[in-house]
């Protein structure tokens, strides 16, 4: 990667020339391209046409294949599957793969429905004697159009029917979540980019040269239907291409830019340069920026998850946060530049920021804490931002994933609050840089920070009229952001530390924001939610149905209507494309014929009776709309159309709403097919708040749980109303708090709506901060990863302690059990749950039952069936076999929505298996709800009694989306609550290990002063205690040695000397006693022996000085050769001598020369001795700087080692000082012989643990 | 004396009147420069009515309530997709504290024309008229 890197960064010139040619090409050839375009139009749309033909060709292909896969699966099934006994066998099968991708239904030789897999659509039997055997064609049933194929199957004695449908188009639609989108035309108008319309059999398509059609042939090749499509018009397809052309010119232009940054080398973000190079990153990084921003790029390219402004958009700085994309973007930008902030006041050393003057100290003080507290509060606003300025509502689903565009906010929140914690704790190091010095470790200097900071904190709150957040959030910040300055300061966290600290800082405090501004949103919501309830009134109810009745007569007038439509579902089709079904309202569509015979109705929530109806027609003559009181409080509004199909066929439309003032309009049922409840998309769920409409002090409506006593109510009317006859009223009730939003609608009539809310407990809380919190982590940890590989890759060493083993198999042991309890307490509140649905919708069909069986041979069967409903009040539906016989949603039956045949699971247990009773799981659309089938005996007939969930409200101690809440919440806490135990323990039992581990280096490295503190108890203090006690001893031998061996080296050196003198005396005394004997015994040889004598003696003498000699010189410093020597020069070759050493040595100095009159040599040596000394210490870095004092240039020499014992500090100039078990001890003292006498000094400045410092003084040599 | 009351009374009916048709005045120009934003596809010459919380129906799906920053951006991208030909409020009515007007907004969607019902409702607050409301249909 990096070879690649800096081979881009070489051609670097050649890339942006490259695509500024591209860029400006671009702009001269557009025109010639259009041109060529257009002249070469009917070609391109010929090819265009036969793509979009080959397409749509093969989508159904695709779909035929499906089908005739299922068919020969089919065909090769065992056939005792079809026998009575294996019933149920056959009924499993269906429904597993891959029969379960169709519905298919199954006719006994009789053409009797014999076994199904569908429940959303009903069986057409008459169809097999309408429609060919063996080949695929399309039906366009009440709903929905498939493709279907039919045959027969021949088993050991009988004959089976079968139909295999795959549904390719949904005629309906429900605007909520859970509508299960089906739309062949809809996939292919995205994928073409022009509208499609699916035509079954021979149906006319329009002669028109603006459309074209693909057919549809089935697998007998026969045509079967057709797609009509709209031809790609041509400026639609030049504005594409010239957008595209645009868009590359665009990328051209910004690839460039980025080349030319990168050959230049501005592009260095995390090199920490100087003022300089930061502020020319700033530039760059704001001009590409802008450059992104204008030429939306590569937004543009980007799914909606990522760019649809309500998912969020903010006005800051011209849209450049307009949607979360721009947000990502301008975050990651700031980021960028806050990093390298960081990074340079990391680089500044307190020698730089070392200044006398006072005024300018402080200004720079004042003005980083003054933004650091700017900051603050801009996150402060960032985060209400994404709050308000967002339809994403964070806290309101209990969901534990977020979806896409929450995901990616809840980057983009960590992103912004990462940048304010990095800029913050910049500021602080700043300041604390500014203010001291590296050395000064005193706590109080250090705790006078934070307090001015705190205290400054504090006026800044005050001096705003709305803070952001609260006062302990404050306090909190300012906190933590300075706990992590200071150990950044000490050295105490590097790389990953520092980004770990920092990030997850950031989550909490960006969490912590965005549930405070949610809260507020919540109970701002209370005033919106109240407005929506009052917004609906007599024209917004015109306006949709005027639209409902335009779109309606729209659909019916582009189609023919066969005789054999099902007209409810036509309503129902009409009603569910309408923005009546888009704003939930009550409402009802009727389809009549030319005399007036109603053909077939949808209502929601809306039943019409027929007097209704008479009143209607028969207030519409010539009026457009039509009012009907049904009560006091309750109208009906109506809207008439004429309507001709394309045959000219008469139908009369009729569309009415419900304007009911009796009960609030968020009551609703059936929720799978309603749009978003009236409009409310509120934070908060709208079936938990209380809602109250007050008159005169009476209650008039009533929505929720709660009821005001008459004390309340009094105090709701006597809340303190602003001139906008609003207000708000917090209060205590029971157990819980409450937030309430008060209205007055009508004050002439003292009329007052009341909206509120209960106050979420704890678990909320804490579900919601650990929902949001995790997410965060899962991205923390990801980028964490990402930069420990870049840091591994640059010989970064990560080793396996024995903390982390600790703390790794505490976490494991911990974690697991709770995990494990977690998942069991929600499986048994999942059946818990079960049991409570099983228990109370039996309890509801058993009284269904009950009543039947009570009154069946008294009343008619229908109106039996109603009454039990309505006297009973549960919604149920009654089945003789598997066909429905009675429902009170039979509008859902009846549409189509719901199949008439029962449930084939239900009925293969119930028939088959024996059962009387079950619970079965079931689904609409994507909506999932239980069913409780109950088999019973009403007047001699077998029937099924069936209770659903989706009709009928069923209260559960604890939903699944509550246990997950309270689960998720304190199991998360407790998990936090582990981690930090966990590694507080680890720390302590691992930290005696760690320093008798560091202890044990030491001494093996010779330093036998070591003496480690024992605080511990126990095996480890007595661990401990050994450990020093051997050591003492250790060095109390070493020194005994030491003293011997010197001792040994003296004598050794005494004996040689006294060998050596021994030799030459012992002949001259023979000779002398040879002179004695012949001068005494007067020999005539006396003379020649008295020159034999004198002559040895002589030599002897000259030996024995000789001998002398050696010794002087071994023990005499050379002579000192003094010449005119640059130091500055000396030292620099001297440094470089240690090169290769693992310690950093550096030598600075301002001066280009600096001449005193020296011994090169020895001057070389002496420095060398005075840096081994220093590496012996144990440094890793050594200082050297020379610079002019007075008259005399000053050499500091300072290191970060170990120190000198304070007790040794006297003594180490002196010669055979040593503390070394090496050496003799004369290096300090031959340095210092060598200084004065070249005339300069030598001290020790200073030496504690963190280091020590020589300072050498250099006479400046005088011509200088 | 009666005839100083009739001028009185005459003084306070023109005063109401004019506050009326003023007020009115206000109305029919805020529904005009929606009118006018809306058919050159230039939000910003009535964001600045939008209410804190403006309630945004639009035929693409869009329903919600949202902040002024978050409707500007919203209609604009609806209006940057459903390019507008021409927007004509047909129908208005005025109230003492609320207005509504509907029309019809002419429109061309990948090349190919369409129309939409528009429906705009707006609210007085204090002494300024706020847009609570715009669905396009």
């Amino acid at each position: 990667m990096r070879k690649l890197f800096s081979l881009i960064q070489k051609k670097a010139h050649y890339l942006a020339l490259f695509c500024l040619t591209v860029f400006f090409v671009t702009g001269f050839v557009s025109p010639l391209l259009v041109q060529y375009k257009e002249d070469n139009w009917q070609k391109e749309l010929s090819q265009k046409t036969g793509i979009i033909k080959d397409g749509i060709k093969q989508k159904f292909d695709d779909v035929s294949s499906a089908v005739l896969d299922v068919k020969n699966h089919l065909l090769k099934t065992n056939p005792k599957y079809f026998s009575k006994e294996n019933k149920t066998k056959l009924f499993d099968l269906l429904m597993e793969k891959p029969f379960s991708s169709c519905e298919i239904f199954i006719l006994d030789s009789s053409f009797n429905l014999y076994a199904w897999n569908s429940h959303s659509l009903q069986a057409d039997t008459s169809i097999f004697s309408l429609k060919p055997y063996g080949e695929t064609f399309l039906s366009g049933s009440d709903l929905k159009i498939s493709l279907i194929y039919m045959d027969s199957l021949i088993t050991d004695n009988s004959i089976f029917y079968f139909q295999i449908i795959k549904p390719v188009e949904k005629k309906y639609r429900f605007n909520n979540e859970f509508y299960e989108p089906l739309s062949i035309t809809e996939y292919l108008s995205i994928k073409y980019n022009t509208s499609f319309r699916l035509l079954l059999g021979n149906a006319n398509k329009i002669i028109d040269g603006r459309y074209d059609s693909a057919e549809i042939r089935n697998n007998k090749n026969k045509i079967i239907g057709s797609v009509e499509f709209q031809k790609p018009l041509k400026d639609a397809a030049i504005n594409t291409f010239l957008d595209d052309l645009q868009s590359m010119k665009y990328l051209m232009g910004i690839l460039a830019f980025l080349f030319f940054i990168l050959k230049t080398n501005q592009f260095n973000f995390f090199s920490g340069k100087k003022t300089a190079g930061f502020l020319l990153l700033i530039l760059n990084l704001s001009i590409l920026r802008i450059i992104l921003f204008v030429t939306e790029i590569p937004g543009s390219f980007l799914p909606e998850a990522f760019t649809d402004s309500s998912y969020f958009s903010s006005g800051l700085a011209y849209g450049i946060v307009s949607s979360p994309f721009e947000f990502f973007l301008t975050a990651l930008f700031v980021l960028i530049i806050c990093i390298s902030f960081l990074r340079n006041i990391l680089e500044l050393k307190n020698e730089d920021l070392k200044t006398k003057n006072i005024i300018l100290k402080t200004f720079a003080v004042l003005l980083s804490a003054g933004l650091f507290l700017v900051l603050l509060r801009g996150l402060g606003a960032a985060v209400k931002s994404v709050i308000f300025d967002s339809s994403i509502f964070y806290f309101k689903f209990p969901e534990l994933l977020p979806k896409l565009p929450i995901a990616f906010m809840h980057f983009n929140l960590l992103m912004l609050g990462i940048c304010s914690v990095t800029v913050s704790v910049a500021f602080i190091l700043l300041i604390i840089k500014t203010l001291g010095n590296r050395h000064n470790s005193n706590n109080f200097y250090f705790g006078g920070i934070f307090i001015i900071l705190q205290i400054l904190g504090f006026i800044y709150d005050l001096s705003q009229k709305e803070p952001q957040g609260t006062p302990a959030l404050r306090i909190l910040y300012i906190s933590v952001a300075f706990i992590i300055s200071l150990l950044i300061y000490k050295g105490k966290l590097q790389i990953l530390g520092r980004y770990l600290a920092i990030s997850f800082f950031a989550s909490f405090i960006t969490v912590t924001l965005l549930m405070f501004y949610n809260y507020r949103l919540e109970v701002d919501s209370l005033r919106t939610v109240a407005f929506e309830l009052m917004r609906p009134d007599e024209n917004w109810f015109e306006f949709l149905l005027d639209q409902t009745a335009d779109e309606s007569v729209g659909l019916i007038e582009n189609e023919t209507i066969p005789a054999s439509q099902n007209y409810s579902s036509l309503a129902f089709i009409c009603w569910s494309n309408s923005p009546l079904e888009r704003e939930g309202v009550n409402s009802s569509l009727q389809i009549f014929d030319d005399k007036w015979n109603l053909l077939g109705e949808f209502n929601s929530d809306f039943n019409i009776k027929q007097e209704l109806f008479d009143e209607i027609i028969k207030n519409h003559s010539g009026q457009e709309f039509v009012s009907v009181k049904l009560s006091e409080k309750q109208q009906v509004l109506s809207i008439l159309k004429e309507v001709r199909d394309k045959a000219g066929k008469v139908f009369y439309l009729t569309v009415s709403a419900l304007i009911d003032n009796s009960k609030f309009i968020i009551e609703k049922s059936g929720k799978f097919y309603t749009g978003k409840l009236t409009g409310i998309l509120s934070p908060v769920d709208i079936e938990k708040l209380k809602l109250i409409e007050l008159e005169k002090g009476r209650i008039i409506k009533i929505n929720g749980d709660f009821t005001p006593d008459e004390n309340l109510i009094e105090k709701f009317r006597n809340a303190g109303f602003s001139k906008f006859n609003e207000a708000w009223y917090n209060f205590s009730y029971g157990d819980d708090e409450y937030n309430f939003f008060i209205v007055k609608t009508d004050p002439s009539k003292e009329k007052l709506l009341c909206v509120g809310q209960t106050k979420k407990d704890i678990s909320f809380g804490l579900f919601n901060f650990f929902k949001v919190f995790i997410v965060h982590t899962v991205y923390i940890i990801c980028a964490g990863i990402f930069l420990f590989l870049v840091l591994a890759a640059r010989n970064f060493n990560f080793k396996v302690t024995y903390n982390l083993k600790l703390l790794s198999a505490f976490l494991l042991i911990s974690i697991i059990p709770l995990l494990v309890m977690a998942f069991y307490f929600r499986a048994i509140s999942e059946d818990n749950n079960r049991e409570t649905i099983i228990y109370k919708l039996e309890k509801h069909a058993a009284r269904i039952n009950e009543y039947l069986e009570k009154y069946y041979n008294i009343y008619p069967k229908n109106d039996i069936y109603s009454e039990a409903a309505d006297d009973i009040g549960v919604n149920y539906s009654l089945f003789a076999n598997n066909i429905l016989e009675y429902s009170t949603q039979r509008n859902f039956y009846n549409t189509g929505i719901i199949s008439a045949n029962i449930h084939p699971a239900a009925y293969s247990k119930l028939f088959h298996l024996g059962f009387f009773k079950i619970l079965n799981d079931e689904n609409l659309e994507n909506y999932k709800y239980q069913a409780f089938y109950y088999k019973t005996e009403i007047g001699g007939e077998e029937k099924v009694i069936e209770v659903n969930t989706a009709f009928n409200s069923v209260s559960l101690p604890m939903s699944g989306s509550d246990a997950d809440v309270f689960l998720f919440g304190t199991y998360s806490l407790a998990v936090l609550i582990i981690i930090i135990v966990s590694t507080f323990l680890a720390k302590q039992i691992s930290q005696p290990i760690f320093k008798l581990t560091n202890a044990t280096k030491a001494v093996a490295g010779g330093d036998l002063n070591f003496n480690l503190e024992n605080k511990y108890k126990g095996e480890i203090g007595e661990l401990i205690d050994g450990f020093n006690k051997m050591v003492k001893g250790l060095k109390k031998n070493q020194t005994e040695l030491a003293e011997v061996e010197r001792e040994l080296a003296w004598k050794e050196m005494a004996r040689q000397v006294a060998h050596e003198i021994k030799n030459p005396l012992t002949p001259m005394k023979l000779l002398m006693q040879q002179l004695v004997i012949t001068y005494k015994d007067k020999s005539p040889k006396f003379d020649e022996i008295f020159e034999k004598v004198t002559s040895t003696t002589i030599r002897q003498i000259d030996t024995l000085k000789n001998i002398a000699s050696e010794f002087s010189n071994f023990a005499q410093m050379p002579k000192l050769k003094l010449e005119k020597l640059d130091i500055v020069n000396s030292i620099n070759s001297t440094v470089n001598l240690f090169a290769d050493e693992k310690a950093k040595i550096t030598f600075s100095t301002d001066l280009k020369t600096a001449y005193t009159e020296s011994d090169s040599d020895q001057l070389n040596r002496s420095i060398i001795n005075l840096i081994r000394n220093s590496i012996q210490a144990e440094a890793t870095k050594i200082e050297l700087k020379l610079e002019t004092e007075n008259d005399f240039y000053i050499l500091r020499i300072s290191d970060n080692g170990k120190g000198i014992d304070p007790v040794n500090a006297e003594k180490i100039f002196l010669p055979n000082f040593t503390t070394k078990t090496e050496g003799m001890g004369l290096g300090l003292s031959l340095v210092k012989r060598f200084i004065e006498m070249t005339g300069g000094k030598i001290y020790l400045d200073r030496s504690n643990s963190e280091g020590t410092m020589f300072l050498i003084k250099f006479a400046i040599r005088k011509d200088e | 004396m009666i005839i100083p009351k009739i001028k009185y009374i005459s003084l306070l009916l023109m005063i109401f009147t004019l506050g009326y048709i003023y007020q009115h005045d206000d109305v029919n120009h805020l529904f005009e420069i929606f009118q006018k934003g809306i058919s050159i596809n230039s939000i910003s010459d009535f964001s600045q009515h939008f209410s804190s919380k403006t309630y945004i129906s639009l035929s693409d799906g869009t329903t919600g309530y949202f902040s002024s920053n978050q409707a500007y951006y919203v209609l604009k991208k609806y209006l940057d997709t459903y390019e507008p030909i021409e927007c004509v409020l047909e129908r208005t009515k005025i109230f003492e504290r609320s207005a509504y007007a509907t029309g019809k907004l002419k429109y061309t969607l990948n090349g190919r024309r369409g129309s939409a019902g528009v429906y705009i409702s707006i609210q007085s607050a204090g002494d300024k008229w706020q847009i609570s409301q715009i669905t396009i249909n």
